[in-house]
């Protein structure tokens, strides 16, 4: 490199400092900074500040352990590949209701304001948190959710080859004067995310709105509440609420198979 | 969306994943809560750096730096999460930065006295720089993240966030004069340096309702 001045030395200072410039260019800088004083006190701010700086910048920053634990399971969920390929697959047509073996029956159309779980349900379904048990066993999701939701725990078993679990963590849920908690348990259904939450529906019970729907004899409420769809059941004393961007029948069909 | 996580190419070679990459959890957390400025969306966002970088494990090259390769994972992730609020909000801030480098960031104005710097060491060098850098535009944090917290080169810092090594230069360079000027004033605030001619306190309020304006700007 040919002589430099102070306008490139001062341009270039950055890349003086780190290290940048191989040994010829470096030797055209130390020429300049040897001869000119001015330079030379603009470096040695300049390579102060950085050296002062850099300690407080580089304060470790550890994860918290359950960050940590969440990260791990993961991975470790990631490394079973033969399980997760069915989950690429592409969402299948939707199948004709008759074909998919779900009586259903049309009986009041009522509509009204979506109850708090339905709002809850959706929320629960936007929110982009990981999981606390990453799995695609129902048993294990049961295993871990038993002592830590105030029932016993019964993960729904979707009998559908494109419908899989990808794990759940611990929810809550609002009904009537206070909050209660639950199991939320997330799903992939070929490219759609399909959240249940499970809680005690024994006092809740299923508020008289939504559409109403029969699902092999069992009633469901189907609610439509910010582009998705809310279908509440029950099953002995604990309740579901099954979100979804799916179709109405498809989802009715869905939740068929666990029945 | 959640299909994508756990497609991966099948010859991933775990014990090799899980000594070379995965020990750089913390430092791509640490860089992801720089990214997101907050815990919950840091924790997802190292999730699925690490799940992608596993599903690609193949296409790494061994000996190169892997601080490297998983940083442009990460940040690749997050831009496109985030492209369209960040063009949006990178406008404003880089005229922001050229307003407050003009009235600040000249050397002279920003200039730490010999006989200041163990005040200066003392009273502005903990969290404030962590602050300072926080509030850099996303290119500058980045930048200054990847050369001062992790010792990246200027070739792969370019490779990182997809430009020009020139361009990682001036960012640099620009990055650090605004932490300078930020920290200083941090310090006049703070009486530890005198308010040199041209910065008079009504320049340092400035700087105080600089900051409020973009935070008015980001919320």
């Amino acid at each position: 490199m040919s002589r430099i001045d102070c306008e490139d030395f001062r341009q270039f200072i950055d890349p003086y400092l780190d290290g940048e410039f191989d040994a010829g260019e470096r030797a055209a800088f130390d020429a300049h900074l040897a001869v000119c004083t001015d330079c030379r006190g603009h470096y040695e701010q300049k390579a102060w500040f950085i050296n002062a700086v850099r300690p407080c910048l580089r304060r470790p920053e550890r994860m918290p352990p359950g960050t940590r634990d969440r990260l791990h399971a993961r991975l470790r969920a990631a490394q079973k590949p033969e399980r997760r390929r069915r989950l690429v697959r592409r969402l299948a047509p939707v199948p004709a209701l008759a074909a998919a073996g779900a009586v259903l029956l049309f009986v009041t159309p009522l509509t009204g304001f979506a109850p708090a779980v339905v709002e809850d349900a959706v929320d629960q379904h936007c929110q982009k948190m990981p999981v606390e048990v990453p799995t695609d066993e129902a048993l294990q999701a049961d295993e871990w959710f038993s002592g830590k939701v105030p029932f016993s725990m019964a993960t729904p078993r979707f009998r559908d080859d494109r419908a899989m679990l990808l794990g759940g963590r611990l929810s809550h849920v609002r009904g009537g004067d206070r909050t209660r908690r639950a199991a939320y348990l997330v799903y992939g259904v070929g490219e759609h995310k399909v959240s249940v939450l499970v809680f005690d529906g024994r006092e809740l019970g299923i508020t008289g709105r939504g559409e109403l729907r029969e699902v092999k004899g069992h009633p469901v409420r189907v609610h439509d509440a910010r582009g998705y769809r809310v279908a509440l059941y029950q099953r002995g004393s604990l309740a579901y609420a099954i979100t979804s961007d799916l179709p109405e029948p498809e989802m009715l069909r869905l939740i068929g198979t666990s029945l | 969306m959640l299909s994508r996580l756990f497609n991966r190419a099948p010859q991933t070679d775990h014990a090799e994943f899980e000594r070379v990459a995965v020990p750089q959890a913390d430092a791509l957390y640490g860089a992801a809560l720089r990214m997101t400025r907050e815990p919950a969306a840091a924790e997802d966002l190292v999730q699925e750096t690490l799940l992608r970088a596993y599903r690609f494990w193949h296409k790494f090259q061994p000996g190169t730096n892997i601080k490297a390769w998983l940083f442009r994972i990460q940040t690749n992730i997050f831009i496109n999460r985030y492209r369209k609020k960040q063009t949006e909000q990178k406008v404003m801030d880089d005229r922001q930065i050229d307003d407050l480098l003009h009235r600040f960031a000249a050397q002279e104005s920003t200039f730490i006295p010999r006989d200041t710097r163990e005040d200066f060491l003392k009273e502005v060098l903990g969290d404030e720089v962590m602050f300072a850098l926080d509030e850099l535009p996303f290119d500058f944090r980045m930048t200054v993240l990847l050369a001062d917290m992790h010792d990246l080169s200027y070739k792969e810092i370019a490779d990182v966030l997809d430009c020009p090594v020139g361009t990682v230069m001036s960012r640099l360079h620009r990055a650090r004069k605004l932490l300078q000027a930020r920290l200083f004033a941090y310090a006049v605030e703070r009486g530890v340096i005198a308010a040199p001619e041209g910065v008079t306190s009504d320049n340092v309020a400035s700087m105080d309702a600089f900051r409020r304006r973009k935070k008015k700007v980001a919320n």
